[in-house]
């Protein structure tokens, strides 16, 4: 492991513990507001998902005609 | 001329008008998408909600809903027609999307006067916001509709066959659009 890479490390493993309270993952979990942030991830996710799921399909079959001509 | 705009492009397997709508489709479901992801955030984080049904004018809604649909089978109707017969089809779906417009202003108008407005609350803000740009989608489907029909006999059976293979495509999706607004906004 070279040095460079044992720093980031220390570094990650040092601000591991500051992450725990972030507030959007820890701290609104009972409010109508985190279920609000979830609900909106959840659909920007799926959204997301189903354009993502088209360009695969798309490449997919781009990569088949490919293989048969 | 830009190449495979009538015949199929041996490597996608379809012409570059379909690869181009579908990706724009793609970045309009994206858009649309932020929309609604705020929506969801919005809704469920609200301490109360009110139902569309007792806001927004239900009547109009399901004849606008109406109105899309048979909008939007015209523009199928379009598709392996002929020349005269795309023409007939495009000018109907045109008059169809102006009726839907007519009627959304109606309804914008009568909500303005009652003091519907955007800064009432958020419900009405995120009304605004969707219907507004949904009515801009159609008023973009109006202009392709009638630059296609006008265009129709210049450019030949097989590129309009493909601008309405296009525009058949978009205007499902405007219709898709509609009909998530619509149970999101008036039906619940």
């Amino acid at each position: 492991m070279t040095r460079g890479s044992l720093t980031t490390l220390a570094i990650w493993l040092a601000a591991a513990a500051g992450l725990h309270a972030c507030p959007v993952c820890f701290q609104m979990d009972d409010s109508a507001v985190g279920a609000g942030v979830r609900a909106g991830v959840v659909v920007l996710l799926g959204v997301t998902a189903v354009v993502l799921g088209g360009f695969v399909k798309f490449a997919v079959r781009v990569a088949k005609k490919d293989r048969h001509t | 001329m830009i190449p495979y705009t009538t015949e199929r492009r041996p490597d996608t397997g379809v012409t570059n008008v379909t690869l181009g709508i579908w990706l724009f489709l793609a970045s309009e479901v994206m858009l649309f998408g932020a929309l609604f992801s705020a929506y969801a955030l919005l809704r469920t984080s609200a301490a109360s909600w009110p139902s569309g049904r007792d806001v927004l004018n239900l009547p109009i809604g399901w004849a606008n809903t109406l109105v899309l649909i048979l909008m939007t089978t015209s523009i199928w109707r379009a598709r392996g027609a002929s020349l005269a017969g795309v023409r007939r089809w495009l000018a109907i779906g045109s008059l169809l999307a102006l009726v839907f417009l007519v009627l959304k202003s109606i309804d914008y108008s009568t909500e303005i006067r009652h003091g519907i407005v955007p800064s009432l609350n958020t419900f009405v803000a995120m009304y605004f916001t969707l219907t507004g740009l949904h009515a801009l989608h159609v008023i973009g489907g109006l202009i392709a509709n009638l630059w296609a029909a006008i265009g129709a006999r210049a450019a030949g059976d097989a590129l309009t066959a493909g601008r309405v293979h296009a525009l058949s495509l978009y205007w499902m999706f405007v219709d898709a659009v509609w009909l998530v607004i619509f149970v999101l906004l008036y039906l619940s």
